[in-house]
């Protein structure tokens, strides 16, 4: 049975009686959840109406679809790139992953999980594994939390970046225990530092042999345990169970996935009933997301501050461009966000605490770029397709502006998309 | 030189081309001896077509293309206006440079045989050229008469020289130059004058020749093998008096580059492997490791003795409590680096780059305990690759030794892992050392270890030799095709077939190149550098 949401922001959204469903709520809902779409895709998914554009960002494009064919390259490059220990290589195969891929939300989650999930390469090292987890994110990404938070736990990047191979019977390490309720599936307040050190003892004995995920029983200690009020001789599948089932956790990752997607959340009844709605869909990540999208508070929304990734990335794929992704991703350490290494085990900033006085000076040189086009060193491309001012401001900044005029050549497309995309005002989604 | 082309770059067609230009060989006695630069370029008549029609044109074009989508039309368009200059450039034209403190002179000479009067061959080269100069203060002087004509531009007129230069005092002295019977070619030029067609450049000993040695001096130590190899450079240019190159762009192109003779800490006699059929890679240099090893004081830069240090404590560590500076004593002049197509390409585990199998060849003095410090070596090598190992399939590299005919191999091999279920990998990586008589063969292969063992070798004149078979690029690259479009799709952001047409590309430049050769030997009292390009036959 479909759940009906009490709270009104969470009504569906209806065209005509809400507001308006034009190009610019289109160029919202694609530029917050795919990364945004070239000014003719725009134009033309906004014409089929808001369930066919739901569509269009939900649902997997079928495997037989031609592009998937360039795209499955680009992730074997990942994977080579891991095991030859080349960082950048991992780093500008999936920026490329992200501008060209046939069903970029899997892309989107897969930044978004890896922020939620932060684990860095600078401490992992094993880059096979790092490339492994990425995969996961983009593989496990939209389905159901549970399953995701499980097969995060057991990763092997996970278990090096805190510490989970070094945990023993004798001495539990507590750190991946406390970031486990701490930032991936309850928050601060809803669990005690006992908590804490009965669940390190759940998870001790998870190492790795080879590189792989490896139960050793000689390290795990199996005495009675008690978190979160169960007691028993619980083990690490234990303890993500009664997170699967505790409804803290599911408030919780709702209303990240909502802060990210749509806007801050002051109202503290909303954040129950968004836990009731992640509750009510099966804590699956893709039919919650595509319920909030289609949600009038997400057309109510405020604009967010676009991290790097989502400013970079959206600038190129706004333009139907591609670019080289050593360059792109040159500009992304520059903007503050460096893919497979964010600074701590929190993440990356939010909102506003992207932009310094040193980001600014990024995006302004990012933009710099775009406008020299071909000849710059992002060696942007794209076909030469005459395209009308208005529809390029729309693709790009996600505002329409009037002005009919008719841009005939790529080198004029770029320079007026560099003019956008170095204006403050438009580093919003 | 067989036939000479030449192609000039378009300031000096514009500043230089015009049917008043003939006959310029003695426009050099018209350069005053202190000049710092003298460039002469003989008429590219022939050239601008015989270009269109090399074999690498094509390809070169194509892959131009890629970067940028409007190069063909670019270079056709340049190649077009070198075609309307040609017919009225018939011969050696000069042009010199001086740098006097901050000030920058320059001088321009050609032979005018068309009796036209100054005003009417200034009209004329701005007719032809679509320049604005413009005479003032014509004054007679000796050897003809001169103008002003612009800001920084001056014109002077004898009976069979039209002159331009940066001022009216300099155009003034090469008229009196030329006019002056009992004025010569300075020595410093003579072998301008002597050589036919191409573009050919002097640097006598002056502010060019300094700044060009001071680029060489290079203080950036970040990278290890900079010092070494743009220090020794450095140190040879610290010696020149002057420097002379030759450049030729036709079918088939070549650069030449001359020095006086440097005063190197290396004179050694080198050798040669004669391989039947030509490797991928073939260098041969002619230096004396060991002298260069102990004079390194004299030619690194300053600031890259720490990381010479550095690396020498590291090689003490490889080499098991060895002195690295022993070991280098130890050489015998000449090495070689070989490299040569993958031998293996199949099996359960192929590798993801098909790297060419590698050898490097140095000759030794027999020491007792050579082969002992050299193992040692290897053995930590090995040690260091296994644990930064990040393949988890692999087994660990172990050593064997085999015996052959050319001696006893030392091979590094991953071994089979019956417990896990997992084979030997087929892999185009099995280290091996190799000491055979006076030579210490370290390969990628123990085939191509042995191969190089049985190879005879030949005494010759002292020179380095670079080589690189286009054909077997060409496979190499074929092979890594996969690859090669991966790269693209990646750091160029093209689309499947942008990237599938690049690498097209990639493979027919390198299909249209036969052969490349860098050669470095002695000729008379010069040293001379040489690089020769030489394209598939169509």
């Amino acid at each position: 049975m479909t759940h009906a949401p009490k709270h009104p922001l969470l009504r569906p959204y209806r065209p005509g009686t809400d507001g308006p469903f034009g190009p610019e709520q289109a160029a919202k809902l694609l530029r917050r959840f795919t990364f945004g779409a070239p000014p003719e895709r725009l134009l033309d998914v906004a014409s089929q109406g808001l369930p066919r554009t739901l569509g269009a960002i939900f649902e997997r494009p079928p495997a037989g679809d031609p592009r998937w064919k360039a795209y499955r390259r680009l992730l074997t490059h990942g994977d080579r790139a891991a095991r030859r220990g080349d960082l950048e290589g991992m780093q500008s195969g999936w920026v490329v992953r992200m501008m060209m891929s046939p069903f970029p939300l899997a892309e989107r989650l897969s930044l978004f999980w890896h922020d939620h999930f932060a684990t860095a390469a600078s401490k992992v090292t094993d880059l096979p594994a790092m490339q492994r987890q990425n995969r996961l994110f983009l593989d496990a990404g939209l389905g159901k939390f549970p399953a995701l938070l499980g097969a995060v736990a057991r990763d092997a990047a996970m278990l090096i970046w805190l510490d989970g191979v070094t945990s023993s019977k004798a001495h539990p390490n507590e750190n991946f225990a406390r970031e486990l309720f701490e930032l991936f599936s309850l928050g601060i307040g809803h669990y005690t530092e006992d908590d804490v050190k009965e669940c390190a003892r759940a998870f001790t004995g998870w190492r790795l042999k080879k590189g792989r995920f490896h139960f050793d029983p000689s390290q795990h200690d199996d005495g009675e345990k008690t978190v979160l009020g169960v007691t028993g001789p619980l083990k690490g599948e234990d303890v993500l169970e009664i997170l699967a089932r505790h409804p803290r956790c599911a408030r919780f990752i709702a209303v990240k996935l909502w802060t990210a997607f749509v806007g801050p959340i002051e109202d503290e009844t909303l954040g129950r009933e968004l836990g009731r709605l992640f509750d009510a869909v099966k804590r699956d990540i893709r039919s919650f997301l595509r319920r909030i999208a289609s949600s009038r508070g997400f057309f109510l929304a405020e604009p967010l501050v676009a991290g790097p990734v989502e400013f970079a990335i959206g600038a190129i794929r706004g333009l139907g461009a591609r670019a080289s992704g050593s360059r792109v991703v040159h500009h992304l350490k520059r903007m503050g966000q460096e893919p497979f290494n964010p600074p701590s085990v929190a993440g990356w900033p939010t909102g506003l605490g992207w932009i310094t006085s040193a980001t600014a000076v990024a995006r302004e040189n990012f933009a710099g770029e775009i406008a020299q086009g071909t000849d710059g060193h992002l060696n942007l491309r794209r076909r030469e397709t005459p395209v009308d001012l208005s529809a390029l401001a729309l693709a790009m900044t996600g505002h329409a502006v009037r002005d009919p005029a008719r841009l005939e050549t790529n080198a004029d497309i770029f320079r007026a998309a560099g003019r956008f995309v170095g204006q403050p005002q438009q580093w919003i989604l | 030189m067989p036939n000479s082309k030449s192609l000039l770059p378009v300031a000096l067609v514009i500043v230089l081309g015009g049917s008043t230009f003939l006959r310029a060989q003695d426009a050099l006695a018209g350069i005053p001896p202190d000049m710092d630069a003298v460039v002469t370029w003989d008429r590219p008549a022939e050239s601008v077509g015989s270009l269109t029609k090399a074999p690498w044109y094509g390809p070169l074009l194509q892959l131009l293309a890629l970067e940028n989508p409007s190069a063909p039309q670019e270079i056709g368009r340049f190649l077009a206006t070198l075609s309307r200059y040609n017919s009225f450039l018939q011969e050696k034209i000069v042009l010199a440079a001086r740098g006097e403190g901050n000030e920058f002179r320059w001088l321009a000479i050609a032979r005018d045989q068309s009796k036209l009067g100054l005003e009417e061959a200034v009209t004329r080269l701005n007719d032809l050229l679509n320049l604005e100069l413009d005479l003032e203060d014509v004054a007679a002087v000796r050897g003809g008469r001169v103008a002003g004509a612009g800001p920084g531009v001056a014109v002077g007129r004898s009976r069979s020289h039209l002159v331009l230069g940066a001022t009216k005092a300099i155009v003034q002295r090469a008229l009196r130059r030329l006019s002056d019977a009992s004025s010569t070619v300075p020595e410093a030029y003579r072998r301008l004058a002597s050589t036919a067609k191409g573009i050919r450049l002097i640097l006598p000993d002056g502010l060019f020749l300094k700044e060009l040695k001071s680029n060489f001096q290079t203080e950036d130590a970040d990278e290890f093998l900079s010092p070494i190899l743009l220090g020794d450079i450095g140190h040879g240019l610290a010696a020149t008096k002057s420097l002379f190159a030759g450049f030729e762009l036709g079918p088939q192109p070549s650069v030449r580059i001359e020095v006086d003779r440097l005063e190197a800490p290396s004179a050694p006699k080198t050798w040669k492997l004669g391989f039947r059929r030509p490797p991928l890679l073939d260098i041969h240099l002619g230096r004396d490791l060991a002298t260069l090893w102990r004079q390194r004081d004299q030619w690194v830069p300053k600031a890259a003795e720490p990381a010479l240090a550095e690396f020498s404590s590291t090689m003490n560590i490889f080499l098991g409590g060895y002195d690295f500076d022993d070991l280098m004593s130890e050489l015998k002049p000449g090495v070689a680096f070989i490299a040569t197509l993958p031998d293996s390409v199949k099996g359960p585990e192929r590798p993801e780059l098909l790297l060419p199998s590698f050898a490097l060849v140095f000759r030794t003095k027999f020491a007792p305990d050579l082969r002992d410090r050299f193992e040692s070596a290897f053995q930590t090598f090995l040690a260091v690759t296994n644990a930064n190992s990040t393949e988890e399939a692999q087994q660990p590299l172990l050593i064997s030794h085999e015996k052959t005919s050319v001696g006893t191999l030392c091979i590094a091999r991953r071994l089979s892992d019956p417990v896990n279920g997992r084979k030997a990998s087929e892999y185009n990586f099995e280290p091996t050392l190799l000491q055979t008589g006076d030579r210490l063969i370290i390969a990628t292969r123990p085939d191509l270890a042995v191969e190089i063992g049985r190879l005879a070798i030949k005494n010759v004149a002292r020179q380095d030799d670079l080589r690189v078979d286009g054909a077997a690029l060409a496979r190499i690259l074929e092979l890594d095709r996969e690859r090669l479009e991966e790269q693209a799709l990646v750091e160029r952001g093209d689309d499947e077939e942008g990237a599938r047409r690049f690498a097209d590309r990639i493979i027919a430049l390198a299909k249209a190149l036969r052969r490349l050769r860098l050669r470095s030997f002695d000729e008379g009292e010069h040293k001379v550098l040489s690089l020769s390009l030489e394209p598939t036959k169509p």
